[in-house]
């Protein structure tokens, strides 16, 4: 271990989306904050998305799965007893870098679950207490969307107009006028004109592996920069392998390895998690000690349970007509929340969310199709006449659908590597089933001359990494605290999607923002009567 | 140039694309555009980690003489079908068929007013009034 110990008053763990939110905050107070990220900054010039060639490589260097990457920055995940591909991506910006960035807010009633539905947990917060925090975290990412969904309570004002529906979004919205269904332009964290030193998008589409123009919100652009600049210390190719605790239960840092090998001991008065939903699972139940024989912070024996991963259905549709179905962005073009509220009377609780895309390039649209004759005609009739309709569905926290060490796999430092043991519950699949088929009338009316439904599409959910070290108030039941702070251990702190109760149907990471918004100004406010290791 | 894939798995490949690839529909076939020549070499040079898969399958094929037998092989089939099919679609006369372009620059127009608020179709939606649920 190299002798000399690194200090920080505040030492985070992963420089992704709840990273870049909380080392900003802190830095703008004056508070010390040092970081460590296992990968590295992302180089916008090594993007793929201009070339020709980029789907070839969108499915190894820029997958959106670990275990095909396998790049030294990763860690593998054993998914032998998971239905769905994971998603995430370790570097500064985290999974945002290739994130698609559809941004909804969650509702009111998505944090009252258990008390409407009789399911899940009910968060120790309500959508007023965060909304606040929503609107910051819209003003920082540069949201573009379209004020007044009637599926939200009134809020500030989004920063930039929509992006454009394209010829797919029009059909869509004459059709779900035509069935009285709901739906709405896009909110994405694209935006639509330069916005804080980022480029306004030019709809290439290629999102997913990396925004090549800097237009796309992800911290490395938003959060990370500034952060810097006002003082935050950031180190990468730091790999973290265990949170360090004294003999009072309080954190006091932790020991990273970086890329050449080599361990370093970094100590901190307070330390905050943002490794994302497997990433801090994984970091907590790793660092055992005396004091925590079955992980940090886990006397509940919660940690790493619970976990959501939003299984998500699919539509794809056929038209007549070109529709543009590779211009991006690769965001969302429209969205409904037809289905997002419970109506137990379909025979399953909670609701979905749907969201309406191109379908991307010729290579992905052709590898889903088969091959000989049935491709190319399939291929001939439907590229660029298609529509891509995801189905998000509300995963509920079973404490069954787990993260835990795997006994044999580890990664490039030899640290084990998470294990992900999840099932689709018969909730989310009656969900899902009812959804896509609804999806489907909403197609035909759309004038589709062909739809392929599937009800679980194993490569579209498993981005969402949620619930994994959840909160609330009472200890036995929870992790963390309503300000992201541990039961157990009074000085730690994770801000990230782990701390989800329940997981709403919309996508999560305007949540994600927000909580570590909130939290990081917690810590400012109360940085006084903070207890920390003598 | 250099090629680490041999003759006789080229012969295979080009029988693999014949059957995956027909001329049908107006598309090419794929051998008409070089997809087991140039096509395969490039591809290789950009994903090297298929090759196991990819040798995999042009000798189960070469053993076999069906698609089935690749098919049986996940792995294989995969890297087959990406190799061709990612160098088919790259190649300008497929592009052109399909009128695709690229992944181009479409700058926007942020300040137009957008169709579904000039011509009313988003006040539908409005009109229903709020839908979210009070708690
Ligand atoms: C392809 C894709 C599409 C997505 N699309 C959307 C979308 O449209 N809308 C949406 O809301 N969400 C989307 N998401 C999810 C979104 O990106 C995440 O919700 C969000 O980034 C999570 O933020 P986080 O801070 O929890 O974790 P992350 O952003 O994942 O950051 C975690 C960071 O911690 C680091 N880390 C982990 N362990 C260690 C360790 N031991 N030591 C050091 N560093 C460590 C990682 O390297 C990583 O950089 C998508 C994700 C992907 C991958
Ligand atoms: S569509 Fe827009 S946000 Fe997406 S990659 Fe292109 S420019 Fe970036």
């Amino acid at each position: 271990m190299a002798e000399a110990a690194l200090e920080a008053d505040v030492l985070i763990i992963g420089a992704g989306a709840s990273g870049g939110v909380t080392a900003r905050e802190l830095a703008a107070n004056g508070i010390d904050v040092l970081c460590l990220e296992q990968g590295e900054w992302p180089d916008p010039d090594k993007f793929v998305g201009r070339r020709e060639d980029w789907e070839v490589l969108a499915e190894k260097r820029w997958s959106p799965n670990p275990n095909d990457r396998l790049l030294e920055a990763d860690y593998p995940i054993n998914v032998d007893e998971c239905p769905m591909r994971p998603m995430l991506y370790n570097a500064v910006g985290g999974s945002t870098v290739l994130w698609t960035a559809l941004w909804h807010r969650l509702t009111p009633a998505d944090f009252r679950v258990r008390s409407m539905d009789g399911v899940g947990n009910d968060w120790p917060i309500s959508y007023d207490e965060l909304a606040p925090f929503y609107d910051r975290a819209e003003a920082d990412m540069g949201l573009s969307g379209l004020d007044g969904d009637p599926a939200w309570p009134d809020h500030a004002p989004y920063p930039l107009p929509p992006l454009p529906i394209g010829k797919l979004g029009t059909r869509f919205g004459a059709a779900m006028n035509r069935k009285g269904w709901h739906w709405w332009p896009g909110s994405n964290a694209i935006p639509s004109r330069a916005y804080k030193g980022r480029n306004a998008c030019v709809r290439r589409g290629t999102c997913m592996v990396g925004c090549p123009e800097n237009a796309k919100a992800a911290t490395n652009l938003t959060h990370w920069p500034e952060a810097i600049e006002l003082g935050a210390r950031l180190i990468t190719g730091a790999r973290v392998r265990e949170v360090t605790v004294d003999a009072q239960g309080l954190a006091t840092g932790a020991i990273y390895i970086d890329r050449s090998g080599e361990e370093h001991r970094v100590r901190a008065n307070v330390v905050v998690l943002c490794c994302n939903g497997v990433g801090t699972a994984r970091l907590m139940l790793l660092s055992r000690s005396a004091r925590f024989p079955d992980g940090l912070a886990n006397s509940s024996g919660l940690v790493g349970r619970g976990l959501m991963l939003h299984p998500t259905g699919s539509v794809v549709a056929a038209f007549d007509e070109p529709m543009d179905s590779w211009t991006g962005p690769f965001g969302q073009l429209v969205y409904s929340m037809q289905f997002y509220n419970s109506d137990p009377s379909r025979g399953f609780v909670r609701g979905s969310k749907w969201s309406l895309s191109p379908h991307g390039g010729p290579l992905s649209f052709a590898m889903g199709m088969g091959h000989g004759a049935d491709l190319q005609a399939g291929v001939a009739a439907a590229f660029n006449r298609a529509a891509f309709l995801t189905v998000f569905c509300e995963d509920l926290p079973e404490d069954h659908n787990r993260v835990e060490l795997d006994e044999e796999l580890t990664d490039s430092d030899g640290l084990p590597a998470p294990k992900l043991i999840y099932t689709v519950s018969e909730n989310s699949r009656k969900l899902l089933e009812f959804n896509v088929a609804r999806a489907c009338e909403a197609m035909t009316e759309m004038g589709a001359n062909a739809t392929w439904p599937m009800v679980v599409n194993p490569d579209c959910g498993g981005a969402h990494l949620l619930g994994s070290a959840r909160m609330g108030d009472d200890p036995a039941r929870s992790v963390v605290d309503r300000w992201g702070r541990t039961h157990d251990v009074p000085n730690l702190y994770i801000f990230d999607g782990s701390i989800f109760p329940s997981s709403g149907a919309v996508n999560p990471t305007g949540t994600i923002c927000a909580l570590a918004q909130r939290g990081a100004e917690q810590l400012v406010r109360e940085r006084r009567s903070q207890r920390t290791p003598t | 140039m250099s090629s680490r894939i041999p003759e006789a798995d080229r012969q295979a490949f080009a029988g693999i694309v014949d059957l995956a690839l027909p001329a049908a529909h107006g598309m090419p076939a794929g051998n008409a555009v070089g997809v087991a020549g140039e096509g395969l070499d490039k591809l290789i040079r950009l994903r090297p980690d298929i090759v196991p898969d990819l040798l995999r399958g042009t000798r189960l094929f070469a053993a076999a003489g069906t698609l089935d037998a690749v098919e049986a092989d996940t792995e294989a089939w995969h890297a087959v079908r990406l190799a061709a099919y990612g160098a088919y679609y790259t190649t300008p006369p497929v592009q052109a068929v399909l009128h695709y372009t690229g992944q181009i620059s479409q700058p926007i127009d942020p300040d137009e007013t957008p169709a579904y608020l000039a011509n009313g179709s988003l006040r539908q939606v409005i009109e229903r009034g709020p839908i979210w649920t009070k708690v």
